[in-house]
């Protein structure tokens, strides 16, 4: 099958973006959590003699 | 497959003793490497190439000179690292590199050092990936049994050691791709700290969590390896403050902290051996770490965030080159915004306080390196203490807490599973103290071999 053809290719896209979709809503979840915008301490982003 | 045994001590010893040349140990992993093609572990190699710099080698040792105590070993290295008489292809269709046949700074001090740089060994496109499955040669084969994976993305270095082509290897690792085929061949593997060994020319997959470690045969192989790996290099500004190899011959203490609990789950035949293996070490406590899986997410989307910006220019210009499985997470990686992205970090810098204090005045960390046996090939899915995981996910399970915490890590052999294929277990150490994980590593096995006895 010729998955560069017009229509094969639109099917194609549509399902890598779901497999993408799936990764970042992955990604969403894990991220978002409410007791972070509680906390006093300041972030600590990693400084550049630790990166 | 009956698996030859090719130690790097023994052949050191050898050369040193006069009883074998480098010609001869060149022309054996030829050998090895015509007859197992089968397992696909080599991606180049050029015999006349490889065979007069083991013919330069046995000149220098006839005139007295020897450049160190690997001069004249075969090394295979990933294809990853860049090499100045082999293309460096990352497994992948993409273009070819503009700036390759140069080398690494690891291929540079083994080279400096006489070892010669004997192939390329087959990986996961771009490391992206821990099943070595997803390859431009195709999948990596295990030596032990061919229907079975060797894990990745450093699987085609972890076979050619495991199989006996060579007795060393190059791998990197940004979420145990060293450790993992290491564990699944029945290897050694070594995972230094962040920062400790240098990065220049190693293509990356992800800036900061890689780490370019050994593969050998034994804990003493390693150990020959190291000096190469750790030290400060001015072409990778986060090995500046890296000191150079220190060897330690003895380690204070042996107590270790096992994991496990939620998120850290592990098969029955897993749990068993892991146990098993404990039992020889006198101190061990258990404990569990919270919140794992969010842990788990910081350190995806900082693979996801830092793979995609290295490649965003190739997604642009050359985006169907990929395999379809590498572009789907680089285009994730891509949609990744710049919030997510510091609150993954900030995740990280929690982890990394939570990993310190679990680890306090105890010596290392313990983990079984993968939570099932070895897959097959056709495994797209692993079940396990009432979880269903990709298999993909699976192979990082517990790797990813040594890179997103960046300390040293080794896997280790400890027995077979019901299939007959390797298990391994990883030990994790404090950031920075390679020599001190590597010095515990050894009390460990010469105790549970000594048990064994």
């Amino acid at each position: 099958m010729d998955t560069n053809s017009p229509p094969n290719k639109i099917q194609r896209l549509l399902a890598e973006d779901k497999q993408v979709q799936k990764i970042l809503d992955r990604i969403k979840a894990g991220l978002d959590y409410p007791e972070e915008s509680n906390t006093l301490e300041p972030a600590h982003i990693f400084t550049p003699e630790q990166l | 497959m009956k698996i030859k045994n090719n130690s790097l001590s023994d052949n050191v010893s050898a050369l040193a003793a006069g009883e074998v040349n480098s010609v001869t140990l060149v022309t054996q992993a030829l050998k090895a490497a015509e007859n197992l093609t089968s397992l696909n572990a080599i991606v180049s190699l050029n015999a006349s190439q490889v065979l007069a710099q083991a013919i330069a080698s046995d000149r220098r040792r006839a005139q007295g000179i020897q450049l160190s105590p690997i001069d004249g070993i075969p090394i295979a290295v990933k294809d990853n690292f860049l090499t100045k008489d082999y293309p460096t292809t990352a497994c992948s269709n993409t273009q070819p590199l503009k700036f390759q046949f140069q080398d690494a700074t690891i291929v540079s001090n083994l080279r400096a050092a006489g070892a010669v740089i004997f192939a390329k060994t087959n990986m996961h496109e771009w490391a992206f990936g821990a099943t070595n499955s997803n390859s431009n040669i195709g999948p990596t084969c295990h030596p032990y049994d061919n229907t079975y994976i060797t894990g990745g993305s450093s699987g085609g270095s972890a076979a050619a050691v495991s199989a006996g082509i060579v007795c060393a290897a190059l791998g990197s690792d940004t979420g145990g791709s060293v450790r993992i085929p290491s564990s699944a061949c029945g290897v050694y593997g070594f995972k230094p700290s962040y920062g400790r060994s240098s990065r220049y020319g190693v293509l990356p997959l992800s800036w900061s969590l890689d780490a370019p470690g050994p593969i050998a045969s034994s804990l003493q192989d390693i150990e020959y390896l190291l000096p190469y790996f750790l030290g400060p290099d001015d072409r990778d500004t986060t090995t500046l403050n890296s000191k150079k190899y220190n060897p330690k011959s003895q380690h204070a203490g042996c107590k270790l902290v096992h994991l496990i609990g939620p998120g850290l789950e592990r098969s029955e035949e897993i749990d068993a051996a892991v146990k098993s293996f404990l039992s020889t070490v006198k101190e061990v406590r258990e404990e569990s770490l919270p919140n794992v899986g969010r842990y788990f997410v910081s350190w995806e989307t900082i693979l996801h965030a830092e793979a995609a910006a290295y490649h965003s220019e190739k997604l642009n210009t050359e985006k169907d080159n990929f395999s379809d499985t590498t572009r789907i997470h680089l285009t994730a990686g891509m949609r990744i915004t710049a919030v997510q992205f510091l609150k993954a970090q900030r995740l990280r810098a929690e982890f990394c306080k939570i990993i310190n204090h679990q680890l306090g005045e105890w010596d290392a960390l313990v983990v079984p390196t993968l939570p099932v046996a070895v897959p097959k090939h056709d495994e797209q899915w692993q079940v396990f203490s009432g979880r269903n995981v990709s298999t993909q996910d699976s192979m990082t399970w517990f790797c990813w807490l040594g890179n997103l915490a960046g300390l040293p890590c080794v896997s280790i052999p400890i027995g077979t599973s019901s299939s007959g294929l390797p298990i391994g277990v990883t030990l994790m150490g404090k950031p920075g103290k390679d020599e001190e994980l590597l010095a515990l590593a050894k009390i460990i096995e010469k105790s549970r071999l000594d048990g064994l006895n």
